[in-house]
């Protein structure tokens, strides 16, 4: 019977011993974490923001973002310099660097490790990758009708050895782009992962399978003896990297160099990246796990799951408690805007604006923003949120405030007293399994009432709710927009005309005056001219209500007081390097 | 014996038919194809054709007969393609997942039903007695307390207060034993209150038969009479139950797995879920059906080497 009783005490024991904070291998190692399951390494399918995160710390775009500016600049990465353009815009010559050398931990596609270098025709194959109907990328829609033979290529099969006059290898470190239109923004694109290169060699060795061998130039390699996949993701300095240094203390922003320190700044300045060793991106769905494990020190990095934000921070400030950990807060704007869209062909919402000026007077936003987000957001007074060139810090969108006494008369105004012969309106929901999507939905179709607008909740799931916004069947819904890159034109493109539905329009909204405003802007470089355009076409759209604005989501992240170099960036990957740690302080 | 066994074993053919059809009329008929393809598609660029090529690319556009003799053979050759998330093919992508799930569930699974028939015999013996009521009682506590309530207690104050265990995570080799510590303990506490209950009924109906009643009036001993008449003989419903529960452990426990971060064979189909993952989700259906169909064949033989009569009937 002893025997019985010792196996609990023994695993006890066991445990005991066996019980550990963080993972501590050889040198540093910064753990870090992302929330859903990873998918596999093809920049082709890079639709999903955590894989993305990791596949950035292994493989480099030909562009990049700067780390220490207040706002998203790009720099060269893998090319050499910035592009030489055209005149007219449409020609882009961009000349790569011969040292961006690719690792192959496995030595399969590189049997010495070290590979060769990246060059221009890894990125022309990575290109048509994204165009080649086979593939189904997440990442076309970038480029469709914007280079110059490129869709004709993917219509006429997608042959890999033919030439498209628009993406071409002038030599092997020079680039071509033409485009069939200007399009400015096609810089942000080559920064994003989808044009991450694709050796032909990683193709030929793995086949359809290659995606779940990564191989790239990056700072880091991907660790496949130490990763397992779906449960952590760890990444080795790579020992044929070219080097990279931390910026110098005066490219760094006011708002970076006031938050990370001057000191700190002038410390690291010039610095040889990367700090850490060793990177561990653990998957941790649930985010009770997650706050746990912050808290034990076996993250470095950490958002505040909803139900630990109230006994974490109070007006913006962390407690007491976790000040004396150390632990310090860093809240940040993101590059996004939530809103609820009228569906502009519908005979009464779409034709009468004083009905949805006065609906959008009748929202509560400023309740909206305390229950559902718990302060954490800016209400939004157009599309364009802040940091992004056409955000109007002093612009107040007349509608985007509650003012129910102002609703009804405009409801009155716009010939439904009171709402009296209006129909029921249908919300379509997208989701029936989220409480806080149905706690904003039923939020909604109160405040309606109160004005005396009958709105219905319609049952669904998302791939309901997107098969019903492409067949111009959904009356309101609510939905968000992230940034893809940090150029407004991402975002008023959700209220370009010839975008709607199935495009990214959900509303069907088709303005001329915006319409015209967009193409100018769009087409332009960055100016304080393409601002301003952008700026009175946000506006213009924000007054005439084809969306009740929601809010731009803050993020509230918390640093473990080891972790030395931390900038917040939402857009963009690849900033593991970037990161330092204090052990010592860490081990303490 | 030999022609029972052949018997049950063509038993199985219109089983297998059977699960097929089950499984086809829900993937392939009423189960919302079009939905799961849909959903596959990067939100920015579906459209008609890139659904008709995946209709295509997985055979939904040929007859129906066709599609179901290949879910047939999917299950009998257990091929079952590729993994449209993962790349991979889809029995690669079990057998990564199968020893976690099976690390985490079998010693939990052995361990508990070891535990459980020791504390059944015990109540058993002393029925009625302090032992017995107080076993009781804890049993019902265990089977009411959720798995769910016990895993964020486990994790807030035995991992990460007192730290006597890991919060979550997972390793190759037999360094995940520390990662599994916690769980097991947990699968423990609330798997032995109901097989406690259960053993202790089956153990005293087993005690009212009249063979006991004969061995004790020629005075054999309690204890004589528990350990070699009365447990032996209730090995029978005891390993029924037992054995049609080994199909359970290869699934694994969702809760378990996710929120430790065990990259099991539960997590496995729940991503290919939330992924749309048709052929994984298939798969895992399937061969969760398949291992139950072969234990419940495995009882039968064990029933009728056990009881001749089983084979006459």
């Amino acid at each position: 019977m002893k025997k019985f009783f010792l196996v609990p005490a023994l695993m006890l024991i066991a445990a005991g011993l066996f019980a550990t904070g963080a993972d501590e291998g050889e040198g540093k190692v910064l753990n870090r974490y992302v929330v859903s399951k990873i998918q596999p390494f093809d920049p082709a399918d890079m639709t999903d923001l955590y894989t993305s995160q990791i596949y950035g710390d292994i493989a480099e775009a030909l562009f990049s973002y700067e780390y220490l500016t207040d706002t998203y600049v790009l720099k060269p990465e893998v090319a050499e310099a910035m592009p030489e353009v055209s005149a007219d815009g449409l020609t882009y010559t961009i000349k790569l660097r011969k040292d961006a050398y690719y690792y192959d931990p496995l030595k399969e596609v590189f049997p010495k490790g070290k590979g060769r270098a990246a060059n221009a025709h890894d990125f022309v194959l990575s290109i048509k990758r994204l165009a080649d109907p086979a593939n189904e990328s997440g990442g076309w829609w970038l480029y469709e009708g914007y280079i110059k033979g490129l869709d004709e290529w993917a219509a006429a099969g997608a042959d890999y050895s033919a030439v498209v006059e628009g993406f071409k290898a002038l030599d092997d470190y020079t680039l071509q782009l033409t485009l069939t239109k200007p399009y400015p923004q096609i810089l942000y694109t080559l920064a994003m992962p989808f044009t991450y290169p694709v050796p032909q060699e990683l193709l030929d060795t793995y086949g359809e399978e290659f995606a779940n061998y990564p191989v790239g130039s990056g700072a880091y390699y991907y660790d496949h003896l130490e990763s397992i996949p779906d449960n952590k993701y760890v990444l080795q300095k790579n020992p044929v990297w070219r080097g990279q240094n931390f910026p110098s203390a005066a490219s760094a922003g006011q708002a970076v160099t006031e938050k990370l320190g001057a000191d700190t700044l002038a410390e690291y300045g010039g610095k040889a990246l990367p700090f850490c060793n060793t990177v561990v991106w653990n998957v941790i769905e649930e985010s009770s796990v997650q706050w746990l494990k912050f808290l034990n020190g076996e993250l470095d990095i950490s958002g505040i799951p909803k139900d630990n934000f109230a006994d974490t921070v109070i007006n913006n400030e962390l407690t007491d408690e976790m000040k004396a950990k150390g632990i310090t807060l860093d809240i940040n704007p993101t590059l996004d805007v939530t809103y609820t869209f009228f569906n502009m062909e519908n005979p009464i919402l779409g034709t009468n604006e004083k009905l949805r000026q006065a609906m959008s007077m009748a929202y509560n936003h400023e309740k909206a923003l305390e229950i559902f987000y718990n302060f954490r957001g800016i209400n939004a007074q157009t599309l364009i949120p802040p940091g992004l060139g056409g955000y109007d810090p002093d612009y107040e969108n007349p509608y985007a405030t509650y003012n129910p006494e102002k609703a009804r008369a405009l409801l009155a105004e716009a010939g439904y007293p009171g709402g009296e012969g209006l129909p029921v309106f249908k919300y379509q929901m997208y989701s029936t399994k989220s409480a806080t999507h149905r706690q904003m939905v039923e939020f909604f179709i109160e405040n309606m009432k109160a004005i005396g607008i009958e709105v219905e909740a319609v049952a669904g799931d998302w791939p309901t709710f997107l098969e019903r916004i492409d067949s111009h069947e959904v009356e309101i819904g609510g939905i968000a927009w992230g940034a893809d890159y940090p150029d407004a034109q991402n975002f008023l493109q959700l209220n370009y005309g010839p975008n709607k539905a199935p495009g990214p329009n959900a509303a069907n909204y088709d303005n001329p005056r915006f319409n015209e405003l967009y193409e100018k802007g769009a087409f332009m470089q960055q100016s304080p001219e393409r601002d301003a355009l952008y700026a009175e076409a946000a506006q213009l759209a924000a007054e005439e209500v084809p969306w009740i604005m929601g809010v731009h989501r803050l993020s509230y992240a918390l640093v473990q007081p080891w972790v030395k170099t931390r900038v917040f960036r939402d857009i963009g990957a690849g900033y593991s390097k970037y990161l330092d740690i204090d052990t010592e302080l860490r081990g303490q | 014996m030999v022609n029972y066994i052949i018997r049950r074993l063509l038993h199985l053919v219109p089983i297998i038919l059977g699960v097929a059809l089950v499984f086809f009329l829900i993937f392939n008929v009423i189960g919302g194809q079009e939905k799961y393809l849909y959903n596959m598609l990067p939100q920015k660029s579906r459209s008609a054709e890139q659904i008709d090529y995946y209709r295509h690319k997985y055979g939904l556009d040929r007859p129906l007969v066709v599609q179901y003799l290949d879910m047939v053979k999917q299950m009998v050759t257990f091929d079952f393609g590729k993994s449209e998330s993962r790349k991979l093919p889809v029995t690669m992508l079990i057998k990564r997942h199968v020893p976690a799930s099976a690390a985490l569930t079998v010693p939990a699974f052995f361990f508990e039903i070891s535990i459980s028939l020791i504390l059944a015999s015990l109540a058993a013996y002393w029925r009625g007695s302090w032992l017995d009521k107080t076993l009781t009682v804890l049993s019902v506590i265990g089977m009411s307390i959720s798995m769910l309530v016990l895993i964020m207690l486990g994790q807030q104050f035995l991992a990460y207060r007192m730290g006597l265990f890991p919060i979550s995570g997972w390793t190759r080799g037999i360094g995940a034993v520390k990662y599994l510590l916690l769980p097991w303990l947990l699968w423990v506490t609330v798997t032995v209150g109901y097989d406690v209950r259960f053993f202790r009924t089956t153990l005293l109906e087993e005690s009212h038969r009249d063979y006991v009643r004969t061995a004790r009036a020629k005075g054999v001993g309690n204890r004589n009479i528990m350990v070699n008449h009365i447990l032996l003989n209730a090995m029978i419903p005891i390993l029924t139950y037992v054995v049609m529960q080994i199909p359970f452990l290869l699934t694994g426990s969702l809760l378990l797995e996710r929120f430790f971060s065990i990259p099991g064979i539960g997590d496995l189909m729940v991503n290919s879920i939330a992924s749309y993952d048709l052929p994984v989700l298939k798969a895992t259906v399937m061969v969760y059906t398949l291992f139950f169909v072969s234990f419940t064949l495995i009882t039968d033989i064990l029933y009728a080497l056990v009881d001749p009569r089983v084979r006459l009937s």
